[in-house]
């Protein structure tokens, strides 16, 4: 079911995309708005899934939020969500500034001086690929760790796609990456740190093997990816966590948070975990403050087995 | 053909010691596969081939880096690049 109607969405946005775009800003936003309105009325069922994964992510994280108003907003959010930063593309860097609402750039910037490399610390939470976007557009050396975007802008793709031995080519990771293949790809991590570049890094990717540790996030106990934390502790780079949120008016509010450093020590003994648990707190602090924010987390489970095939049939 | 002497494999098994945590009771030789043998992940690669790096003032281009799954490949790729650089 949940596979059906990503499909949907997908197809919808496309229609309608190129319109959007042509449109101010802010009425492509509540356009959109009022699109993932519509889903939870015409779809059978659809509110109820909403208010059910609210419900379930009120009592997990022992919030009392209105089920019905926090589902409303969240539907909102769907297609704003999927959106991602397509709706920037072939906009002027001067058209789209005031679109920024930006929150401890001075974070960002005291860390980028430091010179020993910046890892920014990213998550799932709102608007998320909008952070990349504004830092592109700046003009800060971005790199992505990780697995490679989908449905994102040409811009964003155009900026993703730097070779060389401080370019992007194989920073891009595969679960089905072998150890060697994922060792070239961390080593080439570090060699950018050590160049003072920004590397992006998930820290609420959930992993099973290599560099993982347990934590719990919303509730629940699992393995996450320590990559991040491994890579700051063995580099020395200090790591800024980012966010994002979009609101109803269409602006994105990036907010930097203070430089914090991983000491090397951490690399040894199981240390990586207190690390791995206070970023994620980080996140789910924001996802108390704006849990119309959080589609990605909300149905993890039901989008994981589904994303899955898509990538099988893809 | 480079010669890999027992020397070498001595130096790199300390290397490899060192960097992946391997621990002392589990013995690192000639034949050791990194992952299978000794437990090593893709970042302890990452600190192994760092240190190889800083022992032999190497650069270890990330394309050469994925064949390097044991011992015996890490020694015979050192060997080589040793007396390529005395040439």
């Amino acid at each position: 079911m949940w596979q059906r109607w990503m499909i949907v969405h997908k197809i919808c946005l496309k229609t309608v995309l190129p319109i959007l775009r042509v449109m101010p800003h802010r009425l492509a936003n509540y356009l959109l708005g009022v699109m993932g309105r519509l889903d939870l009325i015409v779809i059978p069922n659809q509110t109820r899934l909403y208010e059910a994964a609210v419900a379930d992510g009120a009592r997990r994280l022992g919030c009392d939020w209105n089920v019905h108003k926090v589902s409303r907003s969240l539907g909102r959010q769907t297609y704003r969500w999927r959106t991602r930063d397509l709706l920037l593309d072939g906009r002027s860097d001067h058209r789209i500034a005031p679109w920024f609402q930006v929150a401890g750039r001075d974070h960002l910037d005291a860390a980028i001086a430091q010179g020993r490399g910046v890892i920014l610390l990213a998550n799932h939470f709102g608007a998320h690929v909008l952070i990349s976007h504004w830092m592109f557009r700046q003009g800060y050396p971005l790199r992505w760790f990780g697995e490679k975007p989908r449905n994102v802008s040409s811009y964003l793709t155009r900026q993703l796609q730097t070779d060389g031995p401080l370019g992007q080519s194989r920073l891009f990771l595969s679960r089905r990456a072998g150890m060697t293949d994922a060792a070239s790809s961390i080593a080439q991590a570090a060699r950018i740190l050590n160049a003072g570049m920004v590397v992006k890094i998930a820290c609420d990717v959930r992993w099973a093997t290599g560099k993982v540790a347990d934590a719990t996030f919303l509730g629940r106990r699992e393995s996450f990816a320590a990559s991040w934390a491994y890579l700051a502790a063995m580099s020395g780079a200090a790591v800024v966590p980012a966010f994002c949120h979009l609101d109803d008016a269409g602006a994105y509010h990036l907010e930097f948070d203070e430089p914090f450093h991983v000491p090397s020590s951490a690399r040894r003994g199981g240390e990586l975990a207190p690390w791995v648990q206070h970023a994620l707190n980080r996140v789910e602090q924001r996802v108390r403050q704006h849990p119309e924010q959080s589609n990605d987390y909300f149905f993890w489970e039901a989008a994981e087995p589904a994303q899955a095939s898509v990538d099988r049939a893809s | 053909m480079p010669v890999i002497d027992s020397t070498l494999v001595a130096e790199l098994a300390q290397i490899v010691r060192t960097a992946a945590a391997v621990p002392p009771e589990a013995p690192i030789d000639a034949d050791s596969r990194f992952e299978e043998d000794l437990g090593v992940d893709s970042f302890d690669l990452v600190a192994i081939f760092f240190g190889v790096e800083a022992r032999y003032g190497l650069h270890i281009p990330e394309e050469d880096m994925p064949p390097l799954r044991g011992m015996p490949e890490l020694a015979a790729y050192v060997a080589h690049r040793r007396s390529s650089a005395a040439a």
